[in-house]
């Protein structure tokens, strides 16, 4: 992702906590509502001539639909909770304050001295900021969500003279890094600083880590430069690593060596995981009530947002811009893909997560493309239950086990709905699980290593779908 | 580029370099600013240029040229008060700073004021409350300065000859009123010299302080010349003795035919123009012989400054040699 830089503009506060605060002046103004949907809603629309294009053009296009964003009610929910409390974060980390200073004395020294890591043990001089949890299903796209969110404000700002006097500092707004590729405390660290380089742009590691530092001085070194960069917030991505740490990884940083590790210096963090972990780690929070730190990580976690991230349903507006996003009118108008049916199978097949509704439409568009360019009459629904079974094999595990708890209607709309599409319905469900997984292609992936219901994670693999084999199916029938 | 300490208001280089320090995994400052490619060390502010000052000055150029840098952050303007600047022309500034970081002033006559870090307790006080932290002010590193002109109080120094920043709480000690009377005299003299041109200051001193002497170019044979020097340096040991200069410099009681007075020229050595000594001796010589009036008397008559040794028209009267031997018996 590139990193955002602008120079300090800054703007009078309304309220006085906020004034004279160089890095809440310089943060941009917040968004009203419409403002913000506005400015995260990604369309990328094809030309005209679509048909007329070449397959490598076609596929060019297709690859750009992978960016479509398309903000839904929680974004807007999620973003006034970012801003809300990144500006009170910075109000007690003034840089022009002493007690700032104090702050970072009193951290640095801690680093030089090789100071045990206590979580226990509250900050000095700062209040603890609080966490902002984020969970849905996997691939619903709470990361593309969370960053693109973020990047409604520049990742770095850079001050140089702030009322008149010498204020040579960079604000480093945000930083995200995942935990997925975060397993030890380690490489927690190295994540972070390899992280902060690449946004701050220069080589700044071997200010605070020198080799051979012990996991207590890579925390508080830290510590020390996220103080010294101004770091506004930091979002955690894939923390079911560190809710339930026991299982796979025994060097795993904690959730609350995490949370002591910048929330108590006054960095307010989001964490972002699955449903699931947080299921799990909610369910053993009894079985560890004498774990003091578990229990006041779990009320923390639940102080200032939980913000769930919902799976998509038919009939809603959204849904209905989303779905025409990608089934956009200059190739499926009058297209048996703008059936109610169609949309409810998609949905069902993709139990309504962001991820697989995108990679599943974009094959299906490619193959519909290729299919209608030698002048086949298509079957839009067989089409698709068969780009299904070629392109969404690794995901099938996992989302046959979300389909179970989906309920594909809106929620709200129940009540209108006819019986006869609600016997339609379950049949889409049971189409879909009609699917048999065909011998697994020779694939690495560690999710073949997995029984399904341990994959928290589905990654993209390379796009291998193959459309003339599909093509040679459909010839066959 | 790295995020150095935003500056405090009147805080030294030196402070900023050592908050840098602070904030980093480096457990000695030598081990910092040598990771950081220079080796000089930070010992006294009579190190007139660190290199790692140049980047210092280089992350805050947005705001300060590094001609500013120096005159804000440093005290090489009060180094350089009688420092002859011929020495330097045609030399670009970055080998200028190269030469001033090793730089030494001739004769190891020791100058107490700036052989430490100096700071003052009640600052301190102040300024951990005000900034969260002490630091080192510009001012009071200043050579001719021994009380803070805010606190009035003696300025104390770090206990040791390394940097660090001040403690706080430290009880500070009143200064005495001839003290304070003195740290302005030379305040005065010192911005009086200020607005005389820069290669003009040295040679227009020593010209009075010659006149004074009533001899221009010392002759160790002439047997009157020997006299009247001996006398002025009799005459400057006791001025020196009874004043409170004793306390600006690092030697006792000053001796006429002790060092540095031993050999009959001592003090036509501190008179020669392509010396540099210490200005703290140049300062205390003006003090102890010449008035201010003197000196702007002097200033009505253009200086030759393509021939140094060539005396400008006598505005001081000599010092009589009868008072002399009066002054010098007494
Ligand atoms: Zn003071």
């Amino acid at each position: 992702m590139k990193v955002t830089r602008t120079k300090a503009n800054y703007k009078a506060q309304a309220l006085s906590k906020y004034q004279g605060n160089p890095l809440v002046e310089a943060l941009p103004s917040s968004l009203t509502e419409s403002e913000f949907t506005e400015l995260m809603y990604v369309f990328k629309h094809f030309p005209d001539c679509f048909n007329a294009l070449s397959r490598i053009d076609v596929n060019d296009c297709l690859d750009d639909l992978k960016l479509v964003h398309i903000p839904t009610k929680e974004a807007y929910q999620l973003y006034e909770n970012v801003y809300a409390q990144m500006r009170k974060c910075y109000v007690k980390r003034n840089p022009l304050d002493a007690d700032t200073r104090r702050l970072a004395n009193s951290i640095s020294t801690r680093l030089k001295a090789n100071c045990k890591f206590d979580v226990e043990q509250p900050c000095e001089h700062v209040a603890t900021a609080p966490s902002i949890l984020v969970s849905g299903k996997a691939g619903i796209g709470k990361t593309v969500l969370i960053r693109r969110i973020l990047s409604t404000f520049p990742q770095v700002i850079k001050h140089t003279e702030y009322r008149g006097q010498v204020f040579e500092t960079q604000q480093v707004v945000w930083m995200s890094f995942d935990m997925q590729a975060s397993r030890s405390r380690k490489a927690l660290a190295h994540n972070f600083f390899n992280e902060l380089e690449r946004v701050v742009g220069c080589e700044i590691k071997g200010d605070f880590v020198k080799s051979r530092d012990s996991i207590d001085q890579l925390f508080h070194a830290m510590q020390t430069a996220a103080v010294v960069y101004n770091i506004g917030l930091i979002h955690i991505d894939e923390a079911q690593f560190v809710l339930n740490p026991s299982s796979n990884f025994k060097d795993a940083p904690t959730l609350p060596e995490i949370e002591t590790l910048f929330n108590k210096i006054g960095v307010p963090v989001i964490i972002s995981t699955t449903d699931d972990a947080l299921a799990t780690f909610k369910s053993t929070e009894n079985e560890a009530l004498t774990k003091a730190t578990k229990l006041q990580t779990v009320r923390r976690l639940n102080s200032v947002a939980h913000i769930k991230i919902k799976q998509w349903h038919a009939d809603t507006s959204k849904f209905d811009e989303f779905f025409s996003a990608y089934f956009q009118p200059s190739i499926f108008e009058n297209s048996e893909v703008n059936s109610n049916e169609f949309k409810l199978q998609l949905l069902v097949l993709c139990a309504g997560v962001t991820d697989a509704i995108s990679v599943l439409s974009i094959a299906f568009i490619r193959n519909y493309h290729s299919l209608s360019e030698k002048g086949k009459k298509l079957d839009c629904l067989k089409l698709l239950k068969q780009v299904y079974q070629t392109r969404m094999e690794i995901w099938h595990a996992p989302l046959s086990k979300l389909r179970k708890d989906y309920n594909v209607l809106s929620p709200k709309k129940k009540a209108n709905r006819s019986t006869d599409s609600n016997m339609n319905v379950a049949q889409l469900y049971s189409e879909a699980e009609a699917f048999t997984p065909k011998p697994a292609r020779k694939r690495t992936s560690e999710h073949h290593l997995k029984p399904a219901q341990s994959v928290e994670r589905i990654n993209e693999g390379d796009e291998m779908i193959d459309a003339d084999s599909i093509v040679a199916s459909y010839e066959n029938e | 580029m790295h995020q150095v300490p935003t500056p405090l208001p009147d805080e030294h280089a030196v402070s900023i370099i050592y908050r840098w320090f602070q904030m980093t995994r480096f457990e000695t400052l030598e081990s910092f600013i040598q990771v950081n490619g220079c080796s000089s060390k930070l010992n006294s502010p009579r190190r007139l240029w660190c290199p790692l000052y140049s980047e210092l000055a280089h992350a805050l150029l947005s705001k300060y040229s590094l001609a500013d840098f120096i005159s804000k952050f440093t005290n090489i303007h009060d180094y350089s008060l009688f420092l002859d600047e011929s020495a330097f022309q045609g030399l670009s500034i970055e080998t200028i700073l190269k030469k001033l970081s090793t730089f030494k002033f001739s004769n190891a006559l020791n100058v107490l004021q700036d052989k430490y870090w100096r700071y003052c307790p009640e600052c301190a006080n102040e300024d951990e409350q005000k900034y969260g932290t002490t630091y080192l002010h510009v001012e009071h590193q200043c050579l001719y300065k021994r009380v803070c002109n805010k606190h009035s109080v003696l300025l104390e120094e770090l206990a040791s000859c390394h940097v660090s920043l001040p403690p706080s709480n430290n009880l500070s000690i009143l200064a005495s009123q001839s003290d304070i009377e003195k740290d302005v005299a030379l305040l005065g003299w010192v911005s009086e010299l200020t607005d005389t041109p820069p290669e003009e200051r040295k040679l227009r001193v020593l010209n009075l302080l010659r006149q004074k002497a009533c001899v221009y170019s010392y002759d160790r044979k002439n047997p009157y010349q020997v006299q009247r020097v001996q006398y002025m340096q009799n005459i400057l040991a006791k001025r020196f003795n009874s004043s409170v200069y004793k306390r600006y410099f690092d030697w006792g009681k000053l001796t006429s035919g002790h060092y540095p007075l031993n050999s009959s020229g001592g003090l036509m050595h501190f008179l020669e123009p392509e010396k540099h000594f210490h200005p703290m001796f140049y300062l205390m010589l003006i003090d102890l012989f010449l008035t201010r009036d003197e000196f702007n008397l002097s200033l009505e008559f253009l200086l030759n400054t393509s021939n140094i040794r060539r005396e400008i028209p006598p505005v001081v009267l000599p010092l009589d040699i009868r008072e002399l031997v009066k002054a010098s018996a007494a």
